[in-house]
């Protein structure tokens, strides 16, 4: 079998070529992991940057944590609405995230926080059952 | 005339017996019936519950800990 000088030209460029798309794939996948974990170091950050602020609107009992993993205005009063809702969106993004990768609903996710916020709760805080029915811890 | 007599009994003797000797047979059947076998599909049930969890505690850890510690 003779292969011509063209040929092997060609198959150098062809070579070339799939390693440029190989290239791509890699960096695309790389620069989107990268984007993942900094959107997550960010989500952290606002959350911790929020926790003195959202502390004191459950000690005032203002807000509590209901059954599905969000904060919710326990009294009539709605102060701080924006913060609350910015920490809901986050929370909301997180559980999508984290259901993303373990193949099941965002409500389970949700669900499973709450539970874990209830065990960690300080005593005085609002929490709802999975009846949703509020008590205070 | 004895003699006719004898034969005439033995000849009923012998009609008694192969009518005696008659075949019976009685056909029974058993049935036993089988309940379909139900082959069930085995459920192999991952706990998500416990991966959710995990992922969450990776998450939120550093966060949790933040909150007890400055009153959550």
């Amino acid at each position: 079998m003779k292969i011509s000088a063209a040929g092997v030209t060609a198959m150098g460029k062809q070579g070339k070529i799939s390693l440029f798309y190989l290239f791509l794939i890699v960096s695309f996948v790389l620069s989107a992991a990268t984007q993942v974990l900094a959107n997550a170091n960010d989500i952290k950050a606002r959350m911790q940057a929020r926790l003195p602020e959202i502390g004191a609107l459950k000690a005032q009992g203002l807000v509590g944590e209901n059954y599905k993993g969000y904060l919710e205005f326990v009294s009539g009063t709605t102060a701080k609405v924006e913060l609350v809702q910015a920490e809901n969106d986050d929370r909301r993004a997180v559980y999508t995230a984290i259901a993303g990768q373990q193949k099941t609903t965002v409500e389970l996710v949700g669900m499973r926080r709450a539970k874990q916020i209830a065990e960690l709760a300080g005593p005085g805080t609002w929490l709802q059952d999975g009846g949703g029915r509020w008590y205070k811890k | 005339m004895k003699e006719i007599r004898i034969c005439w009994f033995l000849v009923a003797l012998g009609f008694l017996l192969t009518q005696g000797c008659t075949r019976h047979e009685i056909e029974s059947k058993h049935e036993v019936q089988m309940a379909p076998i139900e082959i069930k599909p085995i459920h192999i049930t991952i706990d998500v519950n416990i991966k959710v969890d995990k992922a969450l505690d990776d998450f939120f850890g550093d966060i949790d800990q933040a909150a007890t510690q400055g009153g959550k």
